[in-house]
């Protein structure tokens, strides 16, 4: 939008530049809380204890085998050194004195190998399960939330919490959690068996540069989170412009803003790339390094032991300070044992960290307050006549914001009443609460004589059918999208619903017919035949209580009069509520609320609001002459 | 997958240099148990500290080498990786920017988004992993080969018995676990599906009480989901294990035949071969190590690249999209004298098929691929003219090609019959920057984008004054709320213009239209939002502002319509009335249908006698 040259632009503008994108994410690049994350993060865990206690079991016996699996195999060295030394003055090599040394090890490894498979089973069951539950958690969260959650929030922002973070979770929970558990269990053991092996100076060497590692482990981490974060906060950004230009493509187009849009666009990745270029390569180096510290160790250990065997030989080490070659490949292993586990806890900090935030994301959205529950679980559903009543109803969606004050009115069964009004007058929030989408701060609803506040609101909603102003489609062909409300319905009345909303002709001119797959957010068909398919599938579900919401206002009018006659017939006998804008449509209504700032100003029929010279008549004549309004 | 990697073209010479870096880094790494063989043998048997003192500095030398030859890799590969997911990403950007709206209608801009984002990041790790842990393997299993067989020819032979095992395992990964983690792939896209669909029509699913059938089907997926992710991760429990089982019986039985043949090697003549046994043993039990290692960490970049493919796919399905607009070679700049005008003759048009045959190759049931038949036309033979300060206004019913002939306008889409002229010039012989700076289009939906409302309305005009500006607002009857605003012009636009009613966002995206001063404005249903009396405030001023625009417009509501020089009325996309208001109501029954239904009794009189 604003004019920039190609060259890179410095950080303060980028950051006040973009800050629009990351309104609303700035809780999402860090764990706030991370240990109480990480504490609830545990307690998932809880109703799977008896596996968990299994992993943990099967882990440390694994790991154990591990540890102890060295010295045997540094003994058996030594026997064989001694058999080859026995070859070499000129006897014969005997494995017997091998098998019993041999059979442990074996037994060792494949006990470990047992032990690892079982715990990976296991924890393979633990996770999946856990991580299905988390996502029918969040679905059936999804599923009681008030609709002022979905109001406050960004389609974006909660598929993206559903989708990316459930699966971050999911990817590090386990091997996260196990690498830590199975690093600690295998530094400790080793650690011991080095110590048991008494002998202090190849355990020091062993182990004098793991401080060494841990400091730059971590020191490397902190720098590589840092540009990691710069690397999420840019991708945002990078979203953010995507997603702008993609949905207004149209407009950049006709307003020949492509190369503008591109050039952004060449800043961010530009940006990114050098986040991420800076992010993967400090991560990137920590393993090398981690490496170079442990080969170091390896070759301190190769020379001190070969010290100590030449040193025995000569006699001026004692002999009882080393048991031999075999010694060495023994603390050769334990070296390796020591120090890959830290690499591998190093490696996935970075996981480990991200998969919080996603956990507290996930967490935070768990934490959302419900709907309040239904006082009854009342299903009297059959309403009998229809009548609608609002009796002192005061609402607001924002605390100090007043939308509705004081307002009653009362539907007959049987008659159309039709809300008009200019925008922002309150005229959809009506509807809100009829359908209890929002609950009323004060006042009463009620339906035939019952406050609609003792009816559950299945039952409530089994009365009304409903057709909105945003048109919403599924993934699917036309037949799923009409047979929505009643999945039992026959094709025949399929049909005759489709008849009546004026769209069995359009339907039918298709190759594929009612088959016809309708595309993502069915883009495939015009707005007006989204807006006459909704109307067949509410038409269909053969409701008590109609309510229209601006439901043709991509409709044209000759149109829209057809479906007007087929709904007057549908509608004999029940209760139906339109909003419109255009007034041709409610002329027939038998009352017309007229609102005007969450008031109704006016009420009764198109003729007598006509004659009253109100404010009606003004909206109702500005269509037609050349009289202008004055603006209120 | 081919065509997605092509795009690492520009990269080679880091890609070369990575892989070069990789390779000598695995034979560095080879060196380490060829030494640690020689620091046992020479150095610690041969009883030789100063030799062992020597071996070991050499060792060193061969551990920091390796480790800048990793660190070099590293560099390399991500510089490739990251220049490569750049190129990658502008090369989407660009195309995207030049498919038309229905390319992009056919793919779903959140879909879109998705592919330029996390889908490239996808194949971008993918190429990073492979760069830095795939390329060494082969290396390393050749090098490790060959190394052996320069130790000890004889030990060598036997660890060639790993080859048929590593096989098998291969087979295992390829046959079994990466179909697995594509199916897992494909019910993860499912269950997003799913979710995405119950966000946005979370109001449609409680009205419908349908909250239980969509838990239900969150349910199936969910479960199958979990219990396929569970089989494959139960494979790969076996998988690790059952391999370092094998490795290590490999690694006894070559200890034990190698230690064996010193039995019948002579004492006398082959001394020093049995003195090597043990060494050598050292150097395949590190070689042994290497190839685990090796071994676990393909498996782990082997499982990640279904989904890295199936990326690649989505993506390569943007690079292969044709746009149906091509750009004029030469074109042409129209005379001056014939600025404004607007000229359909004979247009007709119709979409062209889908190509989503293509993707039906693989569905078994062969008899889906007949032939579908041909798409009727949405326009046909529409033909008028019009100059600058008239207005020409279409109406119709719905589905009856309005919105497709504005879109034909700024050449959205090619007509398929006929010809469109622009100030006297046919569009397809116009750049796409004559035809932006000569048109301003006003879509159905309102789109606004993230900025300031100054932002937003300078879009049609770069660098528009604030007076300019305020006389757009004003014209577009937006001046009075932008006023109230505490920040002005300069107040915040979320993004797509939410916090501002639709009305609102209609009044902001024609102010924007108007600031661009174009010759030809239109107007697609843009007054849908706007309640009557701003309508008509709307429609009188455009009527007094822009006297010398042509205008062309869209409504569904007579009274916009009334004034107009020309009204086109459209049914099934044929022209089937062209004329005044009044010419109209005379000729065209389909007119008078639509005025009936819009106007009172009384209103309609009024007109007629108005005559």
């Amino acid at each position: 939008m604003s004019k920039k040259n190609k060259a890179a632009i410095p950080e303060t503008e980028y950051q006040s530049r973009y800050s629009a994108y990351r309104g609303d994410r700035k809780e999402e690049s860090k764990p706030e809380n991370a240990k109480g994350t990480f504490l609830r993060f545990i307690s998932l865990i809880k109703p799977y204890a008896v596996p968990m206690f299994f992993v943990v079991l099967t882990s440390m016996l694994s790991t154990l085998c591990n540890v102890i699996a060295p010295r045997f195999m540094g003994s058996t060295i030594n026997i064989l050194q001694e058999q080859i030394d026995v070859r070499l003055s000129g006897g014969v090599i005997d494995f017997t004195a091998t098998y019993g040394q041999v059979k442990i090890l074996a037994a060792l490894y494949l006990s470990a190998s047992f032990f690892s498979f079982l715990q990976e089973f296991i924890s393979a069951g633990v996770s999946q399960r856990l991580v299905c539950g988390l996502r029918a958690d969040l679905n059936a969260k999804l599923s009681h939330l008030p609709l002022s959650y979905y109001d406050k929030q960004t389609k974006g922002q909660v598929i993206s919490k559903i989708v990316n973070d459930i699966e971050n979770v999911s990817g590090s929970l386990k091997s996260s959690i196990l690498t830590v558990m199975t690093s600690v269990i295998q530094v400790v053991g080793s650690f011991v068996m080095m110590c048991i092996s008494g002998n202090l100076p190849m355990t020091f060497a062993a182990i004098c540069l793991v401080p060494v590692s841990a400091l730059v482990s971590y020191k490397v981490s902190r720098i590589s989170k840092v540009w990691f974060r710069r690397y999420w906060d840019t991708m945002g950004d990078l979203n953010g412009h995507i997603e702008e230009m993609y949905a207004g493509h149209t407009i950049v187009r006709m307003f020949g803003h492509e190369d503008e849009s591109v050039k952004e666009f060449r800043t961010i990745t530009e940006r990114l790339g050098k986040n991420s270029f800076m992010a993967n390569m400090i991560s990137g180096i920590l393993s090398p390094v981690l490496t170079l510290i442990n080969n170091l160790n390896y070759v301190s250990l190769c020379l001190l032991g070969g010290v100590f065997f030449i040193g025995i030989k000569n006699g001026t080490i004692p002999a009882n300070a080393f048991g031999g070659i075999g010694d060495i490949s023994t603390f050769l292993s334990y070296s390796s044992q020591f120090s890959n586990p830290i690499i591998n806890v190093s490696k996935i900090i970075n996981n480990i960290q991200s998969s919080l935030a996603s956990a507290e994301r996930v967490f935070n959205m768990l934490d959302e307050l419900d709907e309040k529950p239904d006082v009854s679980t009342n299903d009297h559903k059959d309403v009998l006549h229809g009548e609608v009543e609002f009796r002192d109803v005061s609402f607001r969606y924002v605390e100090d914001r007043p939308l509705i004050d004081d307002l009653s009115f009362v539907a007959k069964p049987g008659s159309i009443t039709a809300i008009v009004g200019p925008t922002g007058a309150g005229k959809t929030t009506i509807v809100n609460l009829l359908m209890r989408f929002y609950d009323v701060n004060s006042g009463t609803i009620t339906i035939d004589g019952t406050d609609i506040y003792t009816m559950s609101r299945d039952a409530l909603r089994a009365n009304f059918g409903m057709v909105l102003q945003d048109t919403w489609l599924f993934k699917g062909t036309i037949r799923e999208n009409i047979k929505y409300g009643r999945q039992d319905a026959s094709d025949e009345d399929m049909i005759e619903a489709a008849k009546a909303a004026q769209i069995y002709d359009y339907i039918m001119s298709l190759p594929e017919g009612f088959d016809t797959p309708l595309t993502e957010d069915a883009a495939n068909i015009s707005q007006g035949q989204r807006q006459l398919l909704t109307i067949a599938r509410a038409i269909l579900v053969d409701p008590k209580v109609l309510i229209l919401d601006e439901a043709t206002s991509s409709v044209d009018t000759k149109t829209e009069q057809r479906i007007q006659t087929a709904m007057n017939e549908l509608m004999k006998g029940r209760t139906s509520f339109v909003i419109a804008h255009r007034l041709s449509t409610i002329k027939n209504a038998d009352n017309i609320l007229v609102m005007k700032k969450g008031a109704i100003v006016e009420q009764g029929t198109h003729e007598g609001l006509l004659k009253a010279d109100g404010f009606y008549a003004l909206l109702y004549n500005s269509q037609y002459t050349d009289g202008i309004p004055p603006e209120d | 997958m081919k065509k997605v990697l092509s795009m690492l073209g520009p990269h080679k010479v880091p890609l070369i240099l990575s892989i070069f870096f990789a390779t000598v880094n695995t034979v560095m790494q080879l060196f380490i148990p060829l030494y640690t063989s020689k620091i046992v043998d020479e150095g610690i048997l041969g009883e030789n500290m100063q030799r062992l003192l020597e071996l070991c500095l050499v060792m060193l030398g061969f551990t920091v080498l390796s480790i800048i030859t990793s660190i070099a890799n590293t560099y390399f590969s991500t510089k490739t990786s990251v220049g490569y997911s750049i190129t990658l990403r502008n090369y989407i950007f660009d195309k995207v920017s030049r498919l038309s709206q229905s390319d992009i209608d056919k793919i779903g801009v959140s879909s879109l988004v998705t592919r330029t984002t996390n889908d490239v990041r996808q194949v971008h790790d993918i190429v990073l992993s492979t760069l830095k842990s795939l390329i060494p393997i082969p290396i390393m299993l050749v090098g490790g080969l060959a190394m052996a067989f320069y130790m000890n020819p004889k030990l060598a032979r036997l660890s060639l018995l790993s080859i048929p095992v590593l096989m098998v395992l291969a087979i295992i990964i390829i046959a079994i676990i990466v179909p697995m983690y594509s199916k897992v792939q494909k019910l993860v896209d499912k269950m997003n599906q799913i979710m995405r669909e119950k966000i946005s029509g979370i109001r449609v699913i409680r009205a419908f009480n349908k909250t239980q059938y969509e838990d239900n089907r969150f349910a199936d997926t969910n479960l199958e989901l979990t219990g396929l992710g569970l089989r494959a991760a139960r494979i790969m429990a076996c998988f690790i294990p059952v391999l370092t089982v094998l490795l290590y019986s490999l690694i006894c039985v070559v200890i034990y035949l190698s230690v064996d043949a010193a039995n019948y090697l002579d004492v006398e003549t082959q001394y020093e071969q049995i003195r090597a046994t043990l060494p050598n043993m050292f150097a395949f039990i590190t070689f042994f190590g290497l190839i685990i290692s090796a071994i676990t960490s393909v498996v782990s970049i082997l499982v990640s690249i279904p989904r890295a493919v199936i990326s690649g796919k989505r993506i390569k399905a943007i690079m292969e999209a044709v746009s149906d607009i091509v750009l004029p070679e030469n074109p042409v700049t129209p005379k001056e004298e014939d600025a404004g005008k607007l000229e359909f003759s004979n247009v007709s048009f119709k979409y062209k098929p889908r190509p989503a045959e293509k993707k039906k190759k693989f569905a078994l049931k062969k008899k889906k691929t007949e032939e579908k038949p041909q798409k009727p036309f949405e326009l046909k033979n529409i033909s008028f003219a019009s100059a600058p300060g008239e207005t020409t206004a279409i109406i119709g019913i719905t589905g009856s090609g309005k919105t497709t002939l504005c879109n034909l306008i700024p050449r959205l889409y090619d007509v398929t019959e006929g010809e469109i002229k622009i100030a006297g010039v046919n569009v397809k012989d116009l750049s796409p920057e004559e035809i932006g700076k000569r048109i301003a289009f006003i879509p159905q939906t309102a789109y606004l984008f993230s900025g300031t409302i100054r932002d937003n309305i300078c879009f049609g005009k770069k660098d528009a004054t604030d007076a300019e500006i305020w006389r757009a607002l004003e014209i577009a009857q937006a001046k009075s709320f932008v006023d109230s605003l505490p920040d002005g012009l300069d107040s915040f636009v979320s993004q797509a213009g939410k916090n501002f009613s639709g009305g609102q966002k209609q009044r902001l995206s024609i102010a924007r239209a108007i600031v661009k001063g174009a010759e030809i404005i239109v107007f697609d249903d843009s007054f849908s939002a706007l309640d009557l009396a701003t309508d008509a405030r709307l429609r009188a001023s455009l009527r007094e502002n822009l006297s010398d625009v042509n205008i062309v417009i869209v409504a569904q509501r007579v009274g916009t319509v009334l004034n107009a020089d020309r009204i086109i009325v459209l049914d099934n996309g044929e022209p089937v009335g062209m004329g005044t208001h009044r010419e109209l109501l005379e000729s065209c029954e389909l007119y008078r249908e639509i005025v009936v239904t819009q106007l009172s009794e009384e209103a309609l009189e009024e007109v007629n006698g108005n005559e």
